[in-house]
């Protein structure tokens, strides 16, 4: 099975982390999808999105983590760096573990570029871990599909901040395993794993270990992929509703309610 | 940008809303208690800086006096809501009409501002129980139900002579609010009829036809909002279910444009193209009222968090004084620099139901 995988920029430790496990659970991975790190239309969406301490900390902490003290990253990093030490990850871009274990990498600035198709239309299944939204000709050009892990549980909580919404809402919480289709969230699952996050105080904390959770995840579905041990279920639209980004506001109100849980 | 700061925190809450009240009884001051200014501009109104009363406007800033009188318990406000709704009493024509534009000595008979003025009257009888208000609003709504026409739309007493705006949603609502006083199926019946022809005008696209101030003029986000919520509270009074899932896609398509775009636009034409040159304050702060009710109604988050970020682009724009500009920047084409009462209503309002609703959440 040849396994491709899209990268939101280049120092995505979630990608590296990713690439590594399939590689150390002895899958192969042939070929990766960089998505340029700068570009004035994600700077454009970034600023119109977040506040401007919400961009400088996803800046700081994703981009420039290399220069920055490891005490002043966000409670949202330590988590990725922690499973970097435990499982001595040595690499510190995408493009320097593809380089170093022979991964066919292209940085493009758009998924759904021609060139970009094009880079993986051998591939049986591309593993999505960042990188924008995907088109049509993209979803379809991988043989089994596109994975994706979607932190909550399908079909009832769609769209994002998936898992600050698990909490606001009290739906238990869980990674979804599916495959993309063109309508947000509403691939055929694959599984739904349950994950806790009881330790956690905070979304800062709730985002840090959901992408390990995502990893472990993402890993552990591939396997069953490739050992064609699976099946899906599909969802109709009217199953779940799409949840769009969830207002500081209410952020504040999912961190209180942590506190208190916590404090229980 | 969206801002981080939790504008629903007692304190700014509390400071903000003060301020605005204090611009809205300054308003109403300037024209001697006789209605509300409809705007302060040095530019328009070089001396004194405020125009003349607006019966309109005054008419539905009586509710807002009223709500938060019950909110923060200040007997000012309940003053001058009275004040303002026996003022408006005062402008009753004999067929029951009230009057289109500023006040003026030679008034004609104005379809939207005697609804508009029906709001503040049954909320000034709801809270006195003085038959004299009751009185005038339902002189105001028979004539609304005896200038219908067949087909169910009202083409006398136009703002723009020959054009029948969709936005008349928001007359077929304060009909139906004073008739669940004056509980008549005459009544029902018209505004039922009345609210299926504006109903008929929801496009496939889920734009309204007509839903602006002139044919084949972009809506301004104003327009837009009178229209959905007349939509929406009229399908609450009449329970229809039809009607209401319709409001609801059209609220949708609104979350949906804020979420894309990260802010909504000062206008948007049929196809729902929106000018970025210029954001609609009152716009905003009516849509956000419009989520905060269906939340109200459903109990769907989503609504909310939707209302907060429409709302949050355009809670800081409030000037010291308390005032709200028709755009931002104060130079957009929305009541090009003016600062109108209705604006400083609507933020108020908008406000107001936010943060009952948070501290609801909170509480939880």
């Amino acid at each position: 099975m040849k396994v491709a995988i899209t990268a939101g920029y280049n120092n995505s430790k979630h990608a590296i982390a990713l690439i590594y496990g399939l590689q150390q659970q002895g899958i192969e991975v042939d070929t990766c999808l960089i998505v340029k790190t700068f570009s004035l239309k994600r700077f454009r969406y970034y600023y119109r999105q977040l506040d401007k301490k919400e961009l400088f900390k996803k800046l700081r902490d994703r981009v420039f983590n290399k220069y920055v003290d490891a005490s002043k990253l966000s409670d949202e990093i330590k988590y990725i760096n922690n499973y970097f030490k435990e499982h001595k990850i040595p690499y510190s871009s995408v493009s320097e573990i593809c380089n170093k274990t022979g991964i066919k990498c292209k940085v493009v600035g758009n998924l759904n570029d021609p060139d970009a198709i094009d880079y993986i239309k051998d591939s049986d299944l591309l593993v999505y871990a960042g990188g924008g939204i995907l088109k049509q000709q993209l979803i379809d050009t991988p043989k089994i599909g596109v994975l994706n892990c979607h932190s909550s549980r399908l079909p009832e909580i769609r769209g994002m901040n998936a898992t600050e919404w698990s909490f606001f809402l009290d739906v238990p919480t869980a990674n979804t395993m599916h495959f993309i289709v063109r309508k947000v969230d509403q691939g055929p699952i694959i599984q739904i794993i349950d994950r806790d996050y009881s330790h956690c105080i905070s979304i800062d904390q709730i985002r840090g270990q959901a992408i390990t959770y995502m990893v472990e995840d993402l890993c552990a579905t591939v396997q069953k992929i490739k050992d064609n041990n699976y099946t899906t279920t599909t969802q109709k639209p009217a199953d779940g509703k799409q949840y769009y980004a969830m207002h500081p506001v209410l952020k504040d109100v999912v961190n209180a309610k942590l506190r208190r849980l916590h404090s229980k | 940008m969206a801002d981080k700061v939790n504008f629903l925190e007692k304190e700014i809450f509390d400071d903000k809303a003060n301020r605005s009240l204090g611009w809205l009884k300054r308003s109403i001051d300037a024209c001697n208690g006789n209605g509300s200014a409809a705007y302060y501009s040095r530019l328009y109104k070089p001396f004194s800086g405020w125009s003349s009363a607006y019966p309109e406007t005054t008419g539905y800033i009586i509710e807002t006096l009223f709500d938060y009188y019950h909110q923060f318990k200040d007997e000012s406000l309940k003053e001058y809501a009275f004040k303002s709704a026996d003022w408006v009493c005062t402008l009753q024509m004999d067929n029951g009409a009230l009057p289109s534009g500023l006040l003026s000595t030679n008034p004609s008979p104005s379809i939207f501002n005697t609804g508009q003025m029906i709001f503040g009257l049954v909320r000034a009888y709801e809270e006195s129980g003085d038959d004299k208000y009751r009185i005038v609003f339902e002189k105001a709504v028979n004539w609304l139900v005896s200038v219908l026409e067949e087909d169910g739309s009202w083409a006398s007493g136009a703002y723009k002579s020959g054009y029948i705006p969709s936005y008349y949603t928001r007359v077929v609502w304060p009909a139906l609010y004073a008739n669940e006083h004056m509980k008549s199926a005459e009544v029902e019946a018209a505004m039922r009829k009345a609210i299926g022809y504006y109903e008929a005008k929801i496009q496939e696209n889920l734009s309204v036809a007509d839903w602006s101030f002139n044919t084949g003029q972009s809506a301004f986000t104003h327009t837009i909002a009178y229209t959905i919520r007349g939509f929406l509270e009229s399908a609450v009074l009449l329970k229809d279910d039809d009607l209401m899932a319709k409001t609801v896609q059209l609220s949708e398509k609104i979350m949906r444009l804020r979420e894309l775009r990260s802010k909504i636009s000062g206008w948007y034409d049929a196809d729902w193209k929106g000018s970025d040159k210029f954001t609609c304050l009152t716009g905003n702060c009516q849509l956000s009222i419009i989520l905060t009710r269906l939340y109200e109604l459903t109990d769907d988050i989503r609504y909310y968090n939707s209302s907060l970020k429409i709302f949050g682009d355009v809670v800081y724009k409030q000037k010291k004084s308390g005032a709200v500009a028709g755009s931002s920047p104060v130079w957009g084409r929305y009541m090009f620099m003016r600062y109108p009462n209705w604006v400083a209503k609507f933020y108020l309002d908008a406000y107001l139901h936010l943060y009952q609703s948070y501290t609801k959440i909170t509480s939880i």
